[in-house]
């Protein structure tokens, strides 16, 4: 019996509690956002190594997902090319220059050059 | 003769008797000091205030910039007008997102957020929402560098 009486006082209790409302309201206007920009890329060095190998470094661009790495022997095409999502990449020949172009999604830089000693 | 139990007897009838008394008189001038009174019925009147709507402006955006295929940062400045507290419980998006230039309509879009900011009584506060805004993977190069201005809409309630 006390604790049908205690639970329906705690009923009474629960039910007497006002109601909380916040008052809302809405206001219509704009957000800002920027599209970003790629950057040229700075190659930062391009140095022959020991046996027919090159290795090539360049800054990291923000936005940038990949880079594509060309290069020239001679006074030939920059025919042959690969593709980096790294800051560094070992070209398997003795190159005389290399080009360096970084890209996301249908977005690219223009390549930056650079002569390999 | 009166024997010395009835003196008792009477002295106890006597004292109670001047015990009534007393508290008679007591209860009796308290009507005295009684204030007069009387009462009637009316009305008072209230007005409650109304909610204002906020005030909404783009805000300037110095990180989180766009790029294809990812997200990015958008900032909504939010001013309250009402002479109390408010919370900022959304900022949802409010259709398509314009053109910018060659950078066509629909290139970003916005996701619904809950910032939950306090904005005291008549101020203005400037909300980053970072990963908030999106830019599709086809983005084309004119949308490099564009200042997109996203449709929204802010919802406060009272703190």
């Amino acid at each position: 019996m006390r604790g049908v009486i205690a639970g329906a006082a705690v009923l009474c209790l629960l039910a007497a509690q006002p109601a909380v409302a916040a008052w809302t309201t809405s206001g219509q206007g704009s957000a800002g956002a920027k599209g970003g920009t790629l950057q040229p890329v700075v190659i930062t060095s391009c140095a022959k190594g020991t046996g027919n190998s090159t290795s090539v470094t360049w800054n990291a661009l923000q936005g940038a997902t990949s880079y594509t790495v060309s290069w020239q022997q001679g006074n030939g095409d920059f025919n042959k090319s690969a593709s980096t999502t790294s800051t560094a990449y070992s070209v398997p020949l003795s190159i005389d220059r290399v080009r360096v172009q970084a890209s996301v999604g249908t977005w690219g830089t223009t390549p930056a050059q650079a002569n390999c000693p | 003769m009166i024997s010395f139990r009835e003196l008792v007897r009477r002295r106890s009838v006597r004292r109670g008797v001047i015990v009534l008394a007393v508290a008679t008189a007591a209860l009796g001038s308290g009507v005295a000091y009684a204030a007069w009174t009387s009462s009637g019925t009316g009305n008072a009147t209230a007005t409650a205030a109304t909610a204002t709507a906020p005030v909404v402006t783009g805000g300037a955006v110095t990180t989180g910039f766009l790029y294809p295929g990812a997200t990015g940062t958008a900032v909504v400045t939010v001013r309250n007008p009402n002479p109390y507290p408010v919370v900022v419980s959304t900022v949802a998006p409010n259709g398509a997102v314009p053109a910018v230039g060659s950078c066509p309509a629909s290139t970003v879009s916005f996701a619904l957020q809950n910032p939950n900011t306090s904005i005291a009584a008549g101020a203005t506060v400037a909300i980053t929402l970072a990963n908030s805004v999106s830019m599709i993977p086809g983005a084309v190069n004119a949308c490099q560098g564009a200042d997109f201005s996203i449709p929204v809409t802010v919802t406060i309630a009272s703190a």
